[in-house]
């Protein structure tokens, strides 16, 4: 599956499941410049619904200065949410955003697109992938509302799982989609991005 | 203060301007004066009189550079330094230039006066530029002594200008040659002679502008007109300076004496009930020149940690250090009132509330967060700022970003990113078209291959970034119109109209893909012109 819509189907996921919790604090995007030319650049229209509109985005040279930027949002306290675009994190620095995420009471998800090679200290790891969605009411031809596979593949409580979750558009609350025949769960050649989530 | 720099003790220099007729001499070194050579003589003459002379064409604005980076170094013995350009027209030199250092209250730092005369040419010297230095209570007086005095450093003593000037010739008030020609027609050749002359005869013969020029000059060298000064720099009216005894030649020294300059000064602007916005710190090298970094704040402050941080996010390497640092300076240019507040009850916890900030949140955040759930409270906003002040140090405002709006149908204009520092903007009035934006957006779009069933539809099959996808669901076309109002010239061709699909793959992934221009628009040429697809964004 392509990446590209990968990041976007997980970026929906991170702040559905997010956004009402750390809305009294910032939500700060940590990105080199050329991830955001390549991925594409956030667009707060699309973020609105879910988040306020103040958004700090930090375009760095390189992924160790997006990790610095992390550390140093989240240790400053004004930081609900902390995303970083980082694929090749050392277990050093995750451990590190760990420890910081943990002191300030905030959230720090690493997005990644290619399998991680490297041992991590994140608390959880997401699988997303985008998902045909539901049925438009009004218009057959049309997409309705985004449905995403998404894996929980490593989790610090042992729990594991996959779903085929929904986003309702109205009040952005996620609810496990209807499980149809064809909704076999079959992740062996889908996606590869990959959400990391930990604090 | 007059200096020269040295072109070694080595033959005969001269540099070289065009002149009406030919090349002509624009500056000499004392070689050169010696063999006889003169300040405007053809180059051609000054060759046959002395036929070792070295010659080097003049560099524009060089002689300008060099001193305004004297005045910098200059600095150190005084809060303000003002150039003194002599009387040169453009690319004529004189041999006046100097600079004017207001040593008022400073003097005794130094142990008086003549020490801190003496200091300056011993450094000056040092660094290999000859100076002619004069100290009097009155700018011209001082330009007077520094120039025609006999020796240097020459200190006129505190009210006693007139009795140190009546020896100089009256070349020493700045005057224009022909004012200079009226006096020497009168036999008025030295200051000393005008001062027997009744004032109102002297305006009555010296009448035009030469004649008033004479006695402005004389007036503003004696005191009794006043001369203000304009800084090259205008004066921190905050700073901590330390000058050392040996030159520092590491980054830890800076740092270590950097952050004593810190505390020093956070302790003056704790006094006044200030907090600085941006601070400056200057070294002083022994080579005369000067080497600064400064970093700015969201919020005033003068919390020393703070501004030590950041000064070590900008790096304290920053400053080129050359042979070595003698002299470090940490100034605050700009600072903002600052009130001390008290945040809770139990009296600990005493926070400093500045009256504004620089980057708050825009408006309409301030509007919606109003109230129960969002409302932010003032200690996340500040830590927020100190955030960025610090991150801007690091990696340069320009790489932290925050959305701007503007009222624009066309999506990468109506939402940009712009760097924190600038002013927040309001949200345009296109909230409610915001659910039907993707959530990344790709600026510029990128090109893509579509297959459309119907000329007018949207597509069925399309190619991005070579890997070629099946339409599942399809709707729109949703019409955006260029803003017809920006355009490059009134004839120039509008922007094209753009349809905009929402298109979903086999596999779930959801696209923004446009169209430009429609298929039946008249072009210029007669072959039918043929729109083109574009991807714009992703939705999640």
């Amino acid at each position: 599956m392509e990446g590209a819509s990968g990041v976007a189907a997980g970026l929906g996921f991170l702040l559905a499941t997010t956004g009402q919790e750390m809305c009294r604090r910032e939500l700060m995007v940590a990105a080199p410049r050329a991830w955001l030319r390549e991925r594409g650049r956030m667009l707060t229209g699309g973020l609105v619904r879910l988040w306020g509109d103040a958004v700090l985005i930090t375009a760095t040279a390189t992924e160790i200065e997006a990790l610095w930027a992390l550390e140093e949002g989240l240790r400053s306290g004004a930081v609900g949410l902390a995303v970083g675009a980082v694929e090749g994190a050392s277990l050093l620095a995750t451990r590190r955003l760990d420890l910081a995420a943990r002191a300030a009471g905030a959230t720090v998800v690493l997005l990644k697109t290619r399998p991680p090679r490297d041992l991590s200290a994140a608390r959880r790891r997401w699988r997303v992938a985008p998902h045909p969605s539901s049925p438009h009411a009004f218009d057959p031809k049309a997409s309705g509302a985004p449905r995403w596979r998404v894996t929980l593949e490593r989790s610090r409580d042992g729990v594991s799982g996959a779903w085929i979750l929904e986003q309702d558009l109205e009040t952005h609350r996620l609810c496990l989609a209807e499980r149809l025949a064809d909704h076999r769960l079959d992740f062996g050649e889908q996606s590869n991005n990959t959400l990391r989530r930990s604090g | 203060m007059a200096a020269q720099p040295t072109e070694g003790a080595c033959g005969a220099f001269a540099l070289v301007t065009r002149g009406p007729r030919g090349l002509v001499l624009a500056a000499l070194n004392p070689a050169a004066r010696a063999l006889g050579l003169r300040l405007g003589q053809a180059h051609a003459d000054a060759c046959a009189l002395a036929p070792a002379l070295k010659t080097e064409p003049v560099k524009p604005g060089q002689a300008e550079d060099a001193l305004r980076r004297l005045a910098l170094w200059a600095q150190r013995y005084g809060p303000l330094v003002a150039l003194d350009q002599g009387f040169a027209g453009e690319g004529d030199y004189l041999g006046l230039e100097g600079l004017w250092i207001e040593t008022t209250g400073v003097d005794h730092l130094f142990g008086g006066e003549a020490a801190l005369l003496a200091d300056l040419t011993t450094r000056l010297a040092r660094a290999g530029a000859v100076a002619q230095v004069g100290l009097a209570g009155t700018p011209g007086a001082a330009w007077a002594l520094a120039r025609f005095a006999r020796r240097s450093p020459a200190i006129a003593p505190p009210g006693a200008e007139e009795s140190a000037l009546a020896r100089l010739p009256v070349e020493a008030l700045r005057l224009s040659p022909a004012a200079l020609q009226l006096l020497g027609r009168f036999g008025l050749r030295r200051i000393g002679d005008l001062y027997a002359l009744p004032r109102a005869g002297l305006t009555r013969r010296f009448r035009g502008e030469a004649g008033m020029q004479v006695m402005q000059r004389l007036d503003q060298a004696l005191g009794r007109l006043p001369e203000p000064l304009i800084g090259e720099v205008a004066p921190a009216a905050y700073f901590a300076h330390r000058v050392f005894a040996e030159p520092i030649l590491h980054a830890e020294g800076v740092a270590q004496w950097g952050e004593r300059l810190v505390h020093e000064l956070c302790a003056k602007l704790e006094g006044e009930g200030l907090g600085a916005r941006r601070i400056v710190l200057t070294g002083f090298r022994t080579d005369g020149r000067t080497t600064w970094f400064s970093a700015a704040l969201g919020l005033a402050s003068r919390d020393p940690d703070h501004l030590i941080r950041l000064l070590r996010e900008r790096g304290w390497a920053r400053l080129d250090m050359g042979f070595g640092l003698d002299a470090l300076r940490l100034s605050a240019p700009t600072t903002e009132r600052l009130a001390l507040s008290q945040n809770s009850l139990s009296g600990l916890d005493v926070h400093v509330a500045p009256e504004r900030a620089r980057y708050g949140p825009p408006d309409h955040v301030r509007g919606r967060r109003k109230g129960g759930e969002g409302a932010k409270d003032p200690e996340t906003h500040r830590a927020m700022v100190r955030l960025i002040d610090r991150l801007s140090a690091r990696l340069g405002e320009a790489a932290v970003l925050r959305p701007v709006w503007r009222e624009s149908w066309t999506p990468e204009r109506a939402e940009r990113l712009a760097p924190y520092t600038a002013t927040p903007s309001r949200k345009a009035a296109l909230e409610t078209v915001a659910q039907h934006r993707p959530i990344l957006l790709f600026t510029p779009p990128e090109p893509v291959e579509a297959v459309a069933e119907l000329p007018d539809g949207a597509p069925a099959r399309f190619t991005w970034r070579r890997v070629s996808r099946r339409v599942a669901r399809a709707s729109g076309p949703e019409r955006l119109a260029p803003d017809w109002w920006r355009r490059a010239s009134p004839d120039a061709q509008p922007a094209a109209v753009r349809d905009y699909y929402r298109l979903e793959d086999e596999d779930g992934g959801r696209y923004w893909v446009f169209r430009e221009g429609l298929y039946d628009a008249p072009g210029p040429d007669p072959e039918p012109h043929l729109p083109s697809w574009w991807m714009h964004g992703l939705f999640p």
